[in-house]
């Protein structure tokens, strides 16, 4: 007997037991949905801390001295000279004063910085222009503006010209950054960018303690570690006086614990998969005791054991296949409507989990079809046909 | 060469245990191509069994069966699959179709076993329900037909494969009068065209149709011979 047959005979079979088809699909249809559902959340999770991490800026490694080293001129000099794999270095001290504008007065993060400053930070600038060479050389007061400064203190007003208080000092707006976090308070949104050879004139204090190196990818990220281990060891008295770590790293292990999050999720909710299974099993049972004497024509007209094993079996994969289907769709809806309440975005499942989702369920059908599918094709065809 | 040649069968159900019950005993026989048996006797005489076996539906507890001059104790599950498709077409009491096909699905079923494409087994299908004069029901279900309409789907299903032997167990059992000479009369035909029919009944006026008569009585052959008056139905139905 041909698939094509065999097919067509177990949509049948589905359509003339509508009622008893849908309660085996049931745990497929809960199954398959609940493993999309929350396989597609938890990778929609992953996602929105990726972007996340991209947006403060992905592939950055941050160099911490807890000694009164400069090191400012020879980190320039090495990452200059290691460009394959970093793409720039920048100051990254920073500390909080209160900015002033006209009468508006915010506490805020000043920082000092370079013209890298926004590639290693992963800032774009959406009025004016960035920190030029010649402002950090001449120590030039200008400053750039993240988007809450923007927001709150000039509101529709073009900031870019004008003048900002900022312990005493005036600075002249030359840039705004593009907002990262909808201007929000104590995010990157919230600072002010300013040359960093300022430092002494502002803080107090001439030494950087804190730079940010940009690496070129993931990849480089690693390199450039161990490079600018080895380049700054020498540096420093002791090698706890500093630290080197990417975000990278910790993404990484982020990654994993999420892979491993969504394993341990997706196995849970696989365990209505087998229950499923299980009542697929038990449902083919009942049909093959039902058909006994269906199966005793069939083998009296000439059906042997492999017809009647691919029968049931493609019966019982039809059958998990079309729970499958509709599980699907249940996990689409699923997942968006999840997604919209916990993530507030539009989550939608992967290909490759719903493809897995589809064929898993086809393949559980076709393992919990084979035993009632082999008790068929081990009937003896003269009892079968007694069968009433 | 016989075309059926048993050889002192015995069919023995729980051998051995107080309920041992011998259903046939030590029976031989042997029918030729283009035979019209019939094979007769009361309820539980073993006649059914004996057809069970013919049928390779069963198999003896003893002796020896050769079809066409091979022994089919020895042969496999597949290769008694493919004898009861392509050498034996049944026909039943209850008819035996299966009730979610229609007729045209039911007759095509030996042919879908017998791995014919499908063009060619619809066609063969719709023809062997044309030679039953079922032309206009090919697309009801059994459930929709009356008793005679089924019986003559199975007779179309049996025939479908072309098969030299057709085993009919008690075909006329649940048919009136009318409709079980139809059937009877169908038999004859093919029995005309070269078939061998094996008819298994406990009606004596139907087994006087057939151009030899077996008479079985507790599991033994009782009487082989010829019948013993001209039929009504024999007389209408061959010419």
């Amino acid at each position: 007997m041909n698939f094509h047959q065999s097919f067509l005979m177990a949509i049948k079979s589905v359509l003339n037991n509508k009622m008893r088809s849908f309660l085996t699909m049931l745990g497929i249809i809960i199954g398959v949905s609940s493993v999309i559902t929350l396989v597609s959340v938890i990778q929609g999770m992953q996602k929105s801390v990726m972007n996340q991490f991209e947006k403060m800026g992905k592939n950055k490694i941050v160099i911490n001295c807890n000694e009164s080293v400069d090191l400012t001129s020879d980190l320039y000099t090495f990452c200059a000279s290691h460009s394959e794999y970093i793409d720039g270095v920048s100051p990254d001290q920073s500390m909080q004063y209160k900015v002033r504008y006209k009468t508006k007065t915010l506490d805020t993060n000043v920082f000092f910085g370079n013209d890298k400053y926004a590639v290693c930070n992963n800032f774009t600038l959406s009025n004016g222009r960035k920190l030029s060479y010649t402002d950090i050389k001449n120590r030039v007061k200008v400053a750039i503006i993240g988007e809450r400064i923007r927001k709150e203190m000039f509101g529709f007003e073009n900031p870019v010209g004008k003048k900002l208080a900022i312990k005493g000092q005036t600075f002249t707006v030359i840039g705004v950054f593009e907002g990262k976090f909808d201007g929000v308070q104590y995010s990157q949104d919230d600072m002010v960018l300013v040359p960093y050879t300022l430092i002494g004139s502002i803080t107090g204090f001439k030494n950087i303690n804190i730079y940010t190196v940009k690496a070129k990818s993931s990849k480089a990220t690693k390199t450039a570690i161990d490079k600018l281990t080895e380049f700054l060891k020498p540096k420093f008295r002791r090698p706890e006086n500093f630290g080197i770590y990417s975000d990278n790293q910790w993404m990484e292990e982020n990654n994993k614990s999420m892979k491993m999050f969504s394993l341990v999720v997706g196995g849970i909710a696989g365990i209505s998969l087998l229950v499923g299974g299980i009542g697929i099993m038990n449902i083919m049972l009942v049909s093959v005791s039902e058909r006994t004497r269906e199966i005793g024509i069939r083998m009296a007209i000439g059906a042997g054991r492999r017809d009647i094993i691919s029968q049931f079996l493609i019966e019982s994969g039809t059958i998990s296949a079309c729970g499958g289907v509709v599980g699907i769709a249940f996990g689409f809806l699923g997942s968006a409507l999840l997604g919209a309440v916990t993530l507030k975005t539009l989550v939608i499942p992967s290909m490759t989990i719903v493809t897995g989702a589809f064929w898993f369920s086809v393949a559980l059908g076709m393992f919990f079809g084979f035993y009632p599918a082999n008790k068929a094709s081990k009937l003896q065809p003269v009892e079968a046909l007694r069968a009433q | 060469m016989d075309l059926i040649d048993v050889r002192q069968i015995s069919k023995i159900y729980h051998e051995g245990t107080p309920s041992e019950v011998k259903a046939l005993d030590n029976v031989s026989l042997q029918i030729k191509e283009g035979e019209f048996v019939a094979i007769l006797g009361q309820s539980g005489s073993g006649k059914s069994t004996l057809m069970n076996i013919l049928g390779c539906l069963d198999i003896p507890t003893y002796g020896e069966y050769y079809l066409r001059g091979k022994a089919v104790n020895d042969m496999r599950l597949s290769v008694l699959s493919n004898i009861r498709n392509q050498m034996i077409g049944f026909i039943f009491q209850g008819f035996n179709l299966i009730p979610a096909l229609t007729a045209l699905e039911n007759v095509e079923l030996p042919l879908i076993y017998q791995g014919i494409k499908p063009s060619e087994r619809k066609k063969l299908a719709h023809d062997a329900l044309v030679s039953v004069g079922l032309e206009g029901r090919m697309n009801h279900r059994p459930t929709e037909m009356s008793g005679g309409q089924q019986q003559r789907v199975a007779i179309a299903r049996a025939v479908s494969t072309k098969p030299p032997i057709i085993l009919a167990d008690e075909p006329t059992g649940n048919l009136d009068s009318k409709a079980g000479n139809e059937i009877m009369k169908m038999l004859i035909d093919l029995n005309g065209a070269g078939t061998t029919i094996l008819l298994i009944t406990h009606d004596n006026h139907l087994a006087q149709c057939a151009k030899r008569i077996l008479t079985i009585q507790d599991g033994k052959i009782k009487s082989d011979g010829l019948p013993e008056k001209s039929s009504g139905l024999l007389e209408g139905g061959r010419a």
